[in-house]
């Protein structure tokens, strides 16, 4: 069992150091492709030489992958811009194993130069600080709306912070998406657990269904070749029953969620490694890996937005499209309350909340439009946080959990079906976690048997540090997605600088604690100014 | 006259955009009952928070001398070491601990660390038998009741060598009995010269046990009455507290509405207890709710009048309940809360802030908590209609807060009160059972209390009010059950009621 499990677990795991380690660049293959203009066409080429994976066995898999993510520092825009900036020598060592491979430079340096000389890396913070600045100075007094805002601000911060620190490689397309699509599973974990913490309870074993329900999906497709079709609904089923399995538990029997997980975490654990007989299980059907992996086509072809670049049309609409959203619905909410005779914040204020977001979703459009199509994940991320906004913001559903987290004796004498809710947050959990099993097992193109280990450390610290309280009650979807991507940035931020993980896992934990302490510090603020 | 004890001077304490305390001065006589009285937010706890170290000394403006002394606490150890000692509104008692170690937590009996079981039960027992409390140093704090809780209070703080004691609404959650008894301790102590102040909103008990009663108002020393040499009343200290007279503390009813048919009958209704086995909460209680009456429901503390309330609210309190309810003469079931409420009935709790609302939220969402779906199509909600549900609510029962958006948590009792009401009354019910409505409520907020009830039913409700107050009762009740140890023991219509019936009934014994 031993070595069966130690002949895989560094397979799996790489992985993810890459990840942490060759942050820049996963999807080496996209680098030739990158920057130019011309795309929907690459797309496919660029994904060609990939599909050099066919040898069907695990390890060679993974190593392809790896071997792609070894080549992968080399990031162009990086070599150009620590030349600029003044570097240490580590920079200057990312740099060597730059010039190792030319290739993926020889496209580069048109845009390379137009990015950093008409200067949008500088540039491109500057939508961000904006928000902050006059947030500050306007809730600075304001205790409470501090704490509701802080976490945008610290974002911002922490954003801007490492843009300037990286030379504005942490907003360079290419990294952007991957800040993004890496560390998808996280936070779609992140918006279940925010649910599950809300009410007041919490969820230690999502890392290990996760593994379990990868697991599955993986001897569903590879050992016994069921469609996809069937096999992800069949997944998202087995998430559901596990999280009945610990609903029941904690809300029909009563034993306190932490308990339950905990065992859970364990069980699961082992049913995973029962599922894969202790070995990786890969590689996926191409539809997974792509769905987990890839970007939609390009169908309405690109457009050249300038000294930018060509960028991907649907990509821009979308886009425009939540910007339009965003727009509207808040208009629609002001003027309802004014003709409600309701007070709403003043105009300036208003347009401030409006357009900070606005530019900064743009930006971030642009950006990803202009590396590639919009990555499959990105688009399941974002209706998954639409829709659970939606829910806890709007549903009977949603309210009734912040009912049960803020005061659990009030929620159940106003008659709110609390072990009815409770159950069903834990399923929703499940399916949630068997969602993010399959987008990891596909990303690796393996499912093995530490598949998800600690992530549900990472969905609660998201949680958490998006100003979720440790007692309940408090806490928003869009809050747990900033603080997964606040991780994220650190992440990906300090691994361009070329920190060693130990770090990366200092200043995480001091982010959490910090969070933490403000929430608590602002809440005694309000608290004493209440009185 | 003998020489103060304490002298508060000029004190001045800001919150963040409130001046909660301006200017206050107040001086306690050595070895005297001095009460404070005041509307609830008028500053009374701040004023004992600065006193006793909970703001230090710089958070506020002003001089506390005590005992001739200057004093600069920064923190409640300090002021207790001076011997100023605070109780608290909300007991500070470990449930789960015996007496001794309660009255000892914090000031442990030992030697290297080794706590003296012995002597520290020996000393328990000592200062339980001063304070007048029969029970074994060694019981469990969660094994007695509040009455007996606050004497544990007491105990404790005596052992610190106390030298003025303040108690903060001492007797609000006790029955007549136990504030009896609570106030005969405090002259007892005056007695051996230990200086009590007493925050309390029960006049009568002021005027029968304090030497002078200090009145706040609005953060401001409105005056000091001397009980003896000022002529005080009731009606006078009311006057002062609330800055207006209040001819009447309880609103007329409209006698024109008249009372109608049968809403609610309660028949041989009998609950057992859900922690002690084979214990009987309520025995064959049989009652009846007619539309526009508003029944009183009198008991002491432990007669059952919660239980029997939210037994019948859904089971939602009680093990092996056994019983019929009839609404409009037909049996309904009312098995869980949801059912209880689709048939009309309403609870609005005794504790509002742990059973009542969700003090982390806004006005909006506590309203609508119980009757969520009558907002909501499909499942979701229309937060716009909510909005002006609450807003409406806000406006007719005159709730004190900016919006709709103000956190429940932030509003005085009197409008938390207001807040659970509405969410009750917007259930659309047809009885409703309010459990202590007016508790820890100022005189003007209850006062409006009084008027929505009346409101209610003059729109056809049946309405249930528990109270420990006796002339509450009889200020507002067309009738009037006892219920005694579980039992219904009398049934008393408004014009025979008088206080002392009502007592006789409430402490009949099983037969």
């Amino acid at each position: 069992m031993a070595s069966t499990d130690s002949s895989s677990k560094p397979d799996t795991e790489k992985p993810d150091e890459v990840t942490s380690e060759g942050t820049p660049v996963t999807e080496p293959t996209d680098e030739v492709t990158t920057k130019v203009t011309p795309k929907a066409s690459d797309a496919v080429t660029a994904e060609e030489p990939v599909k050099v994976d066919e040898p069907v066995k695990t390890e060679d898999a993974v190593r392809t992958e790896d071997a792609v993510t070894v080549d992968g520092p080399v990031k162009t825009g990086d070599a150009v811009t620590t030349d600029d900036a003044v570097k240490t020598e580590d920079a200057v060592k990312t740099e060597d194993a730059v010039k190792v491979e030319e290739p993926a430079k020889v496209e580069e340096p048109a845009l390379v130069a137009a990015s950093t000389s008409s200067a949008p890396a500088p540039k491109a913070p500057a939508p961000a600080p904006k928000s902050p600045a006059a947030a500050r100075s306007r809730f600075s007094f304001n205790a409470n709306s501090l704490r509701q805002n802080g976490i945008y601000i610290a974002f911002a911060l922490i954003v801007v912070l490492f843009a300037i620190l990286t030379g504005g490689d942490l907003l360079q397309p290419q990294n952007l998406s991957n800040i993004i699509v890496q560390k998808s599973y996280i936070l779609i974990l992140a918006i279940g657990m925010i649910l599950i913490i809300i009410a007041g309870h919490i969820d230690l074993s999502v890392g290990s269904v996760l593994g379990a329900t990868g697991a599955f999906s993986a001897v569903l497709m590879v050992n016994h070749d069921v469609h996809w079709a069937i096999a992800i609904p069949l997944t998202l089923l087995m998430g559901a029953l596990i999280g009945a399995w610990q609903g029941y538990w904690v809300a029909y029997f009563g034993i306190p969620a932490f308990i339950v997980t905990l065992a859970g975490m364990l069980v699961f654990r082992a049913l995973t490694l029962v599922i894969l007989g202790n070995q990786g299980i890969g590689p996926f059907p191409d539809t997974v890996r792509d769905m987990a992996n890839g970007f939609t086509p390009g169908w309405l072809g690109n457009v050249a937005l300038g000294s930018l670049g060509g960028a991907d049309v649907i990509t821009l609409l979308v886009g425009v499209a939540l910007v339009v959203t965003i727009v509207w619905t808040q208009w629609r909410g002001r003027t309802a309350r004014q003709k409600l005779g309701q007070s709403v914040e003043s105009m300036t204020v208003f347009l401030l909340k409006i357009i900070a977001p606005s530019v900064v979703l743009m930006f971030v459009i642009v950006q990803l439009a202009r590396f590639k199509n919009l990555p499959w994940v990105l688009l399941l991320l974002g209706a998954l946080v639409i829709i659970y906004s939606l829910i806890t913001a709007r549903a009977v559903f949603g309210r009734h959990i912040y009912a049960i987290g803020g005061n659990l004796n009030a929620a159940t004498l106003s008659g709110v079906k609390v072990k009815s809710v409770t159950f069903w947050l834990f399923v929703n959990m499940g399916v949630l976690s068997a969602v993010a099993g399959i987008i990891f097992s596909g990303r690796l193109n393996l499912a093995g048997p530490t598949a998800g280990n600690s992530f549900e450390l990472d969905a609660i610290a998201a949680a958490f540090i998006g100003g979720a309280a440790v007692q309940g009650g408090v806490g928003k979807v869009i809050g747990a997605i900033t603080g997964g991507l606040i991780m994220a940035v650190i992440d990906n931020g300090m691994s361009l600088l070329g920190a060693g993980s130990e770090q990366v896992m200092l200043v995480k934990g001091l982010v959490l604690l910090a969070a933490v302490a403000f929430d608590v510090w602002t809440k005694r603020r309000a608290g004493a100014s209440s009185r | 006259m003998p020489s103060n004890i304490l002298e508060m001077r000029n004190i001045t304490k800001t919150f963040p955009g409130v001046k909660a305390l301006q200017n206050v001065t107040f001086t306690v006589a050595e070895g005297e009952i001095h009460a404070i009285c005041g509307e609830n937010g008028a500053g009374k706890s701040t004023l004992m928070k600065v006193l006793s170290g909970v703001y230090p000394f710089g958070e506020y403006e002003g001089d506390i001398v005590f005992e001739g002394k200057t004093c600069e606490f920064s923190g409640i150890r300090d002021s207790e070491e001076r011997g100023i000692v605070i109780i608290h509104q909300e007991l500070a008692l470990v449930p789960e601990l015996s007496i001794a170690e309660n009255i000892f937590l914090g000031n442990e009996t030992a030697k290297r660390g080794l706590i003296n079981w012995d002597e520290t039960n020996a000393r328990a027992a000592k200062l339980l038998k001063r304070v007048g409390l029969d029970e074994n140093p060694t019981t469990k704090i969660i094994e007695l009741g509040v009455g007996k809780q606050q004497l544990v209070e007491i105990a404790k703080a005596m052992s610190k060598k106390v030298r003025m004691l303040i108690l903060d609404e001492p007797t609000a959650a006790l029955n007549d009995d136990d504030s009896a008894h609570l106030l005969d301790l405090l002259r007892g102590l005056r007695d051996e010269g230990i200086t009590c102040v007493i925050i309390s909103h029960k006049l009568n008990e002021i005027k029968a046990i304090s030497d002078q009663v200090t009145i706040i108002r609005d953060g401001q020393t409105i005056d000091t009455l001397h009980m003896k040499r000022d002529e005080v009343t009731e009606d006078r200290i009311i006057s002062l507290m609330v800055g207006r007279s209040l001819e009447n503390r309880y609103p007329d009813r409209d006698p024109s509405i008249e009372i109608g048919e049968e809403v609610l009958r309660i028949e041989n209704w009998t609950v057992h207890s859900p922690t002690q086995r084979g214990r009987v909460l309520i025995r064959n209680a049989n009652l009846n709710l007619r539309k526009g009456e508003v029944v009183g429901l009198a008991g002491l503390m432990g007669a059952g009048r919660t239980e029997l309330a939210m037994s019948v609210f859904g089971r939602s309190y009680g093990t092996n309940i056994s019983g019929q309810l009839y609404k409009f003469g037909k049996p309904i079931e009312a098995k869980n809360v949801q059912q209880a409420i689709a048939h009309g009935l309403a609870y609005a709790t005794e504790d509002r802030k742990r059973y009542g609302l969700n003090l982390i939220d806004n006005i909006q969402r506590n309203v609508s908590a119980a009757a969520l779906g009558k907002l909501a199509k499909a499942g979701w909600v229309d937060d716009n209609q909510e909005l002006s549900v609450a807003e409406g609510f806000r406006k007719s029962l005159r709730i004190k807060a900016p919006t709709v958006a103000s956190i429940t948590g932030k509003l005085s009792g009197g409008n938390q009160q207001k807040v659970v009401l509405a969410k009750w009354i917007y259930t659309n019910p047809d009885v409703l059972i309010l459990d202590e409505p007016t508790r820890g409520i100022d005189v003007g907020a209850k006062y409006e209390i009084y008027q929505i009830i009346n409101q209610l039913a003059a729109e056809g409700k049946a309405i249930l009010v528990i109270s420990s107050e006796l002339p509450e009762l009889l200020g507002i009740c067309d009738r009037i059950y006892t219920l005694s140890e579980g039992r219904i023991t009398g049934e008393v219509p408004r014009e025979k009621a008088n206080q002392e019936l009502l007592m006789q009934y409430m402490t009949r014994g099983q037969e």
